[in-house]
């Protein structure tokens, strides 16, 4: 797992950031927490060099740094930000999201903030050619930042992003340590520690956007969170505000960068809806749709493992009538009424539909509001996982693996002859598919020995699923194959460097005559199978998003 | 019961009402019934009579309690045991007790406390007056157990329909899933709108029992199936993903209160097991198509030993050459 996440990260940023930078990263992700002097030693790179890349590192978010005094010295550490290095594969999906979300301008913005890492307002007008002359241009501008902002698509940078969780932790447990002026007993220190884990959360649930202003009052929310930690003024509470004021407008000096956590929760709902859709069909993904529309507002991230509660009239409500789902559903009752009464009842109908779902993504809590429906995240992921697992398991050993692994899931811990019994399979054919799925960490063993000398014969086994272990299988599985792909994206690269080059001369790119015939077909060869090969890397990448970022309590 | 034996068969009028109850009583009868039963006699009487029925094999003895009871044998089974010797009786009476269950060569040597050869002996020649038959287990197949010739094993021995010849009939039980997930299909979506789906108060999705009807009138199988059966075969459509069962259940009034009760619910081969009869709906199936198998890493037969730099390496593998030039 380890050496497959290491090679991944190296080619991913070999792939966004050339080889220099591939250099210092790929040495962080391997060594850990390192210093300055340590890089430059290890990478054989100019101190200036090193430098230059932790500084574009840090402006994308891909490593995080920490002070120390040593020796009297301030030593500065450097530690990579894993989760953050591997979801840069994932960039082409948010741009796809984002230009199926924003408007042009909007997404302008995105590519311009993804390129640069973190940006302020003002630097993205002055990036995009923007005068205050150009009135209406600057107002539709600053419109699609304000409504990204408010989105929380773009969030501001605050100076404890540049921090890892754990020196938060340490530092917001020394700050209340050194305010103690009796000594500090064991429980009193456990105490500090579960409220600075607390102030944490409570900043992670806080509701305020940071880096908006009002234009007609300010409106402090109570925050207590950074108060202590930060003292930049620009970050200070009170300038926080709740989102969704009219008169909200963007603070033109906040360092703004795209919320990939976000993302990451849209990309998470459109597989939710791609479910349904396959297993229902377009009417009921099309109400799931906007019933999960509904949530992203409150919905942070992929960490939340619900939504919060939605009314069914609320829903009703926001599906437009002119989706058809009359062509989708057939009622058991004659339809009467206008055509608006229809759609409500339809719509009604494919709620119950959802909410009766085996897989209980939508459950119904309480009967207020024609019934109110919460989406749980933490049911949405366990679906979505064994439907990946399940259908890598199905092509890779067949049916009957599949179903082994269904009996496990649904059974729990079994012995050999009992997995048999309910899949209807003989023995010996369930052992060897047992074997095979073990050998691959997708099952595992339990050993019950029932006499103390542990004697094989007088032991019980019992198969079982560890989804952990089988979540770190899958991971190292799809890590393995897009470092190969990347890999293979190199080699189809370098095996066609020159024609490549002759491709990215100024003379070629205005007389596309000056290519000879072999080369036109080369470029259209080469530009097939990039197509391929970055189309499988998108697709593993979205099992990937499921398999890790979904995951409530390991990986966040 | 036993025809009575004929009346010139040397036995006293007590001894032929003895050998009465002895037959009726399914579990024998003591020496103290006795002598409440037939006036006149005593223990010593009891005893006589004892002696002569036994050496006639006319009587057997059992443990009753904490006593013995003497029970009647049959006159057919007089005839069996007449021409069999003392051990070879023994050894019969052993195999007869086990039942349908059958019983295996070593615990008859220990019950009857027999040498393993004279047991053998006796299993061979009980064996070739065809009053014995040998049947193997489907929990241990090696194991030979011995039952009564016209004893049809127990469903624990034999596996029940899913076994023929000691092996689980697979062809059998796919052919078998495979018509009921067409059945439930038919009845999961609209015919006339092969996209859309029913509403979540559809009632008419098929049940156990319904399953069950459609299977056995249709002949689908020629083996008697009963509801556990059905069952037994719904739960492996449900694992692989074929079928689910219906979550939420209506009671409706006049419909027996049933889980999910269906259109034509006037069933009457349900048995009463309206608790259990579930109801089942068909999952249409999709193309299973997994990004981790698509391409050639995911069914390579050499990924472990592939790297960047090795020998086999993704820039030189002839299976991403074929894939990319398909």
């Amino acid at each position: 797992m380890a050496e497959a996440r290491y090679q991944l990260c190296r080619h991913i940023i070999s792939n966004q950031f050339g080889e220099v930078v591939e250099t210092v990263c790929s040495l962080m992700v391997k060594l850990g927490r390192i210093p300055l002097r340590s890089i430059v030693r290890e990478s054989g790179l100019t101190p200036k060099k090193v430098f230059d890349v932790l500084v574009t590192l840090i402006q994308h978010g891909m490593i995080t740094h920490a002070e120390s005094i040593e020796g009297g010295n301030t030593v500065a550490y450097y530690s990579p930000n894993l989760h953050e290095i591997l979801r840069r594969a994932r960039i082409g999906i948010y741009l796809k999201v984002l230009h199926d979300r924003l408007d042009p301008d909007g997404f302008k913005v995105a590519n311009l903030v993804l390129q640069n890492g973190v940006m302020t307002a003002k630097q993205i007008k002055r990036s995009m050619g923007i005068t205050a002359a150009q009135k209406k241009k600057l107002a539709q501008l600053q419109k699609s930042i304000l409504t990204m902002v408010r989105e929380r698509i773009l969030i501001a940078v605050q100076p404890k992003d540049l921090l890892t969780k754990s020196d938060r932790l340490i530092s917001e447990e020394k700050d209340m340590k050194s305010k103690e002026s009796l000594i500090i007993t064991a429980n009193k220190l456990k105490e500090i520690r579960r409220q600075a884990r607390e102030k944490l959360d409570y900043e992670y649930d806080d509701s305020a956007i940071v880096g908006m202003a009002s234009r007609v009052k300010r409106k402090a929310t109570g925050d207590v969170g950074s108060s202590d930690l930060f003292q930049d003024d620009l970050y200070n509470p009170s300038k926080m505000h709740i989102a969704g004021d009219s008169s909200d407008v963007v603070e033109d000096d906040a360092f703004f960068r795209l919320n990939f956590d976000k993302l990451d929760v849209l990309l998470r709902n459109q597989q939710i809806i791609q479910y349904f859709a396959r297993k229902i069909n377009t009417g009921a993904s099309a109400v799931m749709k906007h019933i999960l529309r509904l949530t992203e507002e409150k919905v942070k991230s992929c960490r939340e493992t619900s939504s919060n509660r939605i009314t069914a009239n609320q829903i009703v409500h926001s599906v437009p009538a002119d989706i058809p789902l009359k062509d989708t559903m057939v009622m058991d009752f004659e339809e009467t009424g206008n055509r608006e009464t229809r759609h409500i009842e339809y719509v009604h109908a494919y709620i119950e539909l959802l909410g009766g779902d085996p897989s209980g993504i939508l459950a119904k809590r309480d009967e207020r509001g024609s019934g109110e429906y919460q989406v749980d995240f933490q049911k949405a992921f366990e679906t979505l996982r064994n439907k990946y697992v399940d259908t890598f398991i199905q092509e890779h050993f067949g049916s009957v693996a599949t179903r082994i692994t269904r009996v496990l899931r649904a059974k729990n811990k079994l012995e050999e002859k009992q997995v048999a019994q309910f899949a209807m399979l003989p023995v010996g054919v369930c052992r060897s598919h047992l074997l095979k799925l073990f050998n691959l960490g997708l099952v595992d063993l339990h050993e019950v020995a029932k006499s103390s000398d542990r004697f094989p014969a007088r032991t019980l086994y019992f198969w079982y699923i560890n989804y952990e272990k089988q979540l770190d299988s899958m991971l190292s599985i799809a890590y393995k194959q897009m470092a190969n792909l990347y890999i293979r994206l190199g080699y189809e690269k370098s095996s066609r460097s020159r024609l490549l080059a002759k491709m990215e001369r100024e003379d070629v790119k205005l007389d596309p005559s000056l290519l000879g015939p072999s080369e036109v077909k080369a470029i259209e060869e080469y530009n097939k199978i990039t197509q391929i090969l970055e189309a499988s890397l998108i697709r593993i990448e979205l099992v990937v998003l499921t398999l890790r970022d979904s995951l409530v309590s390991k990986y966040s | 019961m036993a025809p009575p034996p004929p009346a010139n068969d040397g036995l006293t009028k007590n001894e032929r009402i003895f050998y009465d109850i002895a037959c009726k009583q399914e579990n024998g009868v003591t020496a103290e019934q006795l002598m409440e039963l037939i006036p006149g006699i005593v223990a010593e009487d009891v005893a006589n009579m004892v002696n002569k029925l036994s050496r006639r094999s006319m009587i057997e003895m059992c443990q009753l309690g904490g006593g013995l009871a003497y029970r009647g044998i049959k006159s057919e089974e007089q005839t069996k045991l007449s021409i069999l010797t003392q051990d070879e009786q023994m050894v019969y009476r052993q195999i007869k007790e086990s039942g349908n269950e059958g019983i295996w060569i070593r615990t008859i040597q220990k019950l009857t406390n027999l040498h393993q050869q004279v047991v053998s002996r006796c299993i061979k020649s009980l064996e070739s007056k065809s009053l014995i038959k040998s049947v193997k287990s489907i929990k241990n197949p090696v194991k030979k157990l011995y039952m009564l010739i016209d004893v049809k094993p127990s469903q624990a021995l034999t596996g029940g329909p899913w076994y023929t010849d000691q092996d689980l009939d697979v062809e059998f039980i796919d052919t078998l899933a495979q018509q009921i997930y067409k059945f439930i299909y038919s009845k999961s979506y609209p015919r006339h709108l092969p996209d859309a789906v029913f509403t979540a108060q559809h009632t008419a999705y098929p049940t156990t029992s319904q399953i069950r009807r459609y299977v056995m009138d249709n002949q689908i199988s020629t083996v008697e199936l009963d509801n556990k059966h059905i069952q037994e075969l719904l739960d492996m459509l449900t694992f692989d993903g074929k079928i689910e069962p219906i979550v939420s259940s209506i009671n409706m009034e006049g419909w027996g209160g049933r889980v999910g009760g269906g259109a034509d619910n006037d069933d009457d081969d349900d048995d009463g097991d309206v608790g259990g009869d579930k109801t089942y709906k068909a999952i249409k199936l999709q193309q299973a198509d997994s990004p981790l198998t698509d391409i050639p890493c995911g069914r390579c037969p050499i990924s472990e030993f592939c790297s960047e730099n090795g020998h086999i390496s993704p820039s030189k593998c002839h299976y991403y050459q074929k894939w990319l030039q398909f």
